[in-house]
């Protein structure tokens, strides 16, 4: 008798429960009629609650700064759509191991941020284009480039980019006056890099000049300072790019590598201890300058600041004075959505909300690159500090200069252990395995191209 | 079959009338037997500590067994875990022993499993023989000194392993400022191993427990004799204590070979296998090609390699222990 009614209570429940969803909906489709000339509000609202209630996950990496901002702007989505979203965070390696395991067991994170390594994970990507096309995510504010940068070679979309960034060298102006040396210009080259750094060990209390080595970075630049249609991958990442001409790569091993020998750059054990910006000999005036990405140049300033060092940033040296500039303005993480997602329109809803609310931008602030979308730019832009001002004013230079068209921004599968490969010859170069330069670059080529060979097919 | 004899059919219908009727004579019967049975069963001792074992055999089944099975098939194949692996044959094994990576990778550890083990058991000997003959405060120290094994392979230690030997560090500043000018263990690919080592080495509770254990075990009898005789500290320690112990040292050995040859929490977080790949120990190995270049095949593959030769040494070690290990018993 008693269960007969508990049961006739849980029906009759649901029966209420049931009839208030039903009020829900059809009092917000009034609402959309009467305000249906405020066009923004009217489209969050249906939507907000066709899938209110579902769940989705979404994961990212970054330092402590990120996870803070990232966190509330989830919780202002949850709130605003009623979409429930298990978040997680980690830091850089911790994340692509974990991305591993759920891709082996084809339970990704239906939403989560991904690098310009997607060739390497593009099987589990949901290419975003479909959904770009309906207008549940929309790109009518984002430049038709910046759209592309995160699409593979077939125009698929692998994610959408949550700011952009470019490499840039910053460097600290107090030590280049005190040691009586100009600071870098736009025709700077290796070798005026080279010597300042000597001059500054000579003439401050610096310990080097830079503390640790890009070595990615440094050969893309390189190869790509060498003319038009040379880069180190090529644009498509199918191969290497540099027409088997090795004379940029032998700079780098010349400049970097000899400057290891000489400890005007610290040797492999300090680089390696050196786990993030906020650790760097730079904050501290003890290294002259440092390759970054141009997002972390704000984080990086305020490390700085804590001791009374002020950075400012430059473009990268070149191979000559006159040639290309080996830049360019990438995606410098995007987000991207899970082919095994169950709930693509809610992992939709929330890509959307990333890139192009407003209040949520405010946020989060610039500190994943330089918001794609150029209202969002524009009302952050009108809300920014001074430092924060210069990275978006270098970001907005770079991308003015003509040549960086020309610069690879691929990143194929075997990048990762050519990245490897990179290093170790470097630390075969400082510990005396090759005689010159040419040979440590000539043996370094024939090793990259058997772990490219690896990885085709 | 059909069948056309009525007399087969009644045959049939007869026996199963008497089956029925027997049947339902037996049941009560059946019933208590089923439960004794039942009690006979589960108060087996078999069955007794296959479910005590349970949790263990379960685990073993679904963390080892089958992981195992898997990594031998996927080392058959080309499996870039973002996708379906594809079936490779003997592919990864013949890349395998083409690899100087994976050569060097496994020098170094042969290295490290040969410098480190002997270094660490001697170090287990030593501090267990000073504890037994210490009457004071004994348990302390014991106690003490095996804090290290319950906290060594953890990150944290490793973290703090990596300030001590940093270029920063107290050990580096003390040997600079005895005038060796830009010295550095782990930019270095000739001293990089020692950190890692030592590190090891400070880890030698678990084996200074099994030592003393085994100290403990010597009867007085034999010193006595030997003191009686004359024989001095060194004598009574190569011709008594050593010979006795040889079973221990012999389970130590194969503990501490084994263990080292998997050595990699402290080459991930200090060295990252670097510099010049001087600590790119075989686990770290494995894991950067499954995890950082994504060819789990390839890992696996490795993996498999490491057990044989893991195996082959305690095979060998085994099969020669035989001429220099003594059992008191077989005497």
């Amino acid at each position: 008798m008693k269960k007969k009614v508990l049961a006739t209570l849980l029906s009759a429940g649901m029966v209420c429960s049931a009839l208030a969803g039903c009020g829900g909906s059809a009092g917000s489709t009034s609402t959309e009629t009467a305000a249906s000339t405020e066009a923004p509000a009217a489209e969050e609202a249906p939507a907000a609650n066709d899938l209110a209630g579902t769940t989705i996950r979404f994961a990212w990496w970054g330092s402590q700064p990120r996870h803070e901002a990232t966190t509330k702007v989830v919780e202002q989505f949850m709130a605003e759509t009623g979409i429930n979203v298990e978040y997680e965070f980690y830091d850089f390696n911790g994340y692509f191991t974990q991305l591993d395991t759920l891709a082996a067991a084809d339970d990704v994170w239906d939403v989560f941020q991904m690098g310009n390594n997607w060739a390497q994970y593009h099987e589990i990507i949901e290419p975003l284009n479909p959904y770009m096309e309906s207008g549940a995510i929309d790109t009518t504010d984002i430049s038709p480039a910046i759209v592309q940068v995160t699409q593979d070679y077939d125009g698929q979309q692998m994610g959408l980019s949550l700011g952009t960034n470019c490499r840039c060298l910053v460097y600290n102006p107090a030590l280049f006056e005190q040691a009586g040396v100009a600071e870098p210009t736009d025709s700077w080259t290796w070798d005026d890099f080279k010597t300042a750094s000597e001059q500054i060990i000579a003439n401050t209390d610096a310990q080097y000049g830079m503390d640790k080595i890009e070595y990615m970075d440094i050969m893309t630049a390189a190869c790509a300072q060498m003319g038009e249609g040379y880069n180190f991958f090529a644009m498509d990442g199918s191969d290497f790019a540099f027409k088997d001409d090795l004379s940029g790569i032998t700079k780098m091993f010349d400049i970097f590598g000899g400057m290891m020998k000489d400890g005007s750059i610290a040797d492999p054990g300090v680089q390696n201890e050196i786990t993030d910006e906020q650790a760097d000999y730079i904050c501290t005036g003890k290294s002259a300058m440092l390759m970054i990405p141009s997002n972390k140049f704000v984080a990086l300033s305020e490390a700085c600041a804590a001791n009374g060092v002020t950075l400012k940033l430059a473009l990268l040296p070149k191979l000559t004075s006159s040639s290309q500039s080996g830049m360019l303005v990438r995606s410098s993480q995007m987000v991207s959505m899970a082919k095994s997602s169950k709930n693509k329109e809610a992992a939709a809803m929330l890509i959307d909300y990333l890139v192009n609310n407003i209040s949520a931008n405010e946020i989060l602030n610039g500190e994943r690159g330089v918001p794609a979308n150029a209202k969002v730019l524009s009302a952050l832009a009108a809300k920014s500090d001074e430092i924060t001002a210069q990275m978006y004013e270098f970001v907005n230079k770079v991308g003015s200069i003509p040549d960086t068209k020309n610069t690879t921004n691929a990143e194929p599968a075997a990048q990762a252990e050519v990245k490897a490969t990179i290093q170790t010859y470097f630390e075969r170069y400082y510990a005396g395995d090759f005689s010159t330069a040419a040979d440590a670059a000539a043996a370094f080529y024939e090793e990259a191209k058997q772990v490219f060979a690896n990885y085709e097919g | 079959m059909i069948c056309h004899c009525p007399d087969q059919i009644r045959a049939a219908a007869d026996t199963y009338t008497t089956r029925t009727k027997e049947n339902k004579d037996m049941q009560n019967e059946d019933r208590s037997e089923q439960r004794s049975r039942f009690s006979r069963f589960i108060n087996n001792d078999n069955t007794v500590g296959y479910i005590f074992a349970a949790p263990f055999i379960i685990g073993f089944f679904a963390f080892t067994l089958v992981p195992m099975i898997m990594s031998f098939y996927y080392s058959l194949t080309d499996y870039k875990i973002t996708a379906a692996p594809v079936w490779a044959g003997l592919k990864n094994y013949i890349a395998l022993v083409q690899d100087s990576h994976f050569l060097n990778s496994m020098l170094v550890t042969v290295q490290y499993v040969i410098i480190g083990v002997p270094l660490k058991l001697v170090f287990a000997l030593l501090i267990a023989m000073l504890l037994t003959h210490a009457k004071k405060l004994q348990g302390f120290y014991r106690a003490v000194y095996y804090i290290p094994s319950l906290i060594g392979g953890s990150v944290a230690v490793a973290l703090v392993w990596k300030q001590l030997f940093s270029s920063e560090g107290p050990i580096v500043k003390l040997i600079q400022s005895m005038g060796v000018e830009r010295f550095s263990f782990f930019g270095n690919a000739h001293f990089a191993f020692l950190p890692l080592v030592i590190g090891n080495a400070w880890q030698f509770g678990s084996s200074m427990l099994i030592f003393a254990a085994g100290l403990k075990q010597i009867s007085t009898d034999y010193y006595e004799a030997a003191m009686i005789d004359g024989a001095s500290a060194v004598k009574r320690f190569f011709s008594i204590t050593l010979p006795i112990l040889s079973p221990i040292i012999l389970f130590n050995l194969v503990m501490q070979l084994i263990s080292g040859f998997m050595t990699f929490t402290s080459a991930f977080v200090i060295t990252k296998g670097g510099p010049n790949e001087a600590t790119n120990y075989v686990s770290l190995f494995i894991y950067n090609n499954a995890f950082q270049y994504h060819r789990m095949g390839y890992a696996c593959a490795i993996s498999w390699v490491l057990l044989l030769i893991i195996a082959l040494v305690t095979l060998i070690i085994f099969k020669t222990s035989n001429n220099w290990v003594f059992y008191e018993s077989e005497q």
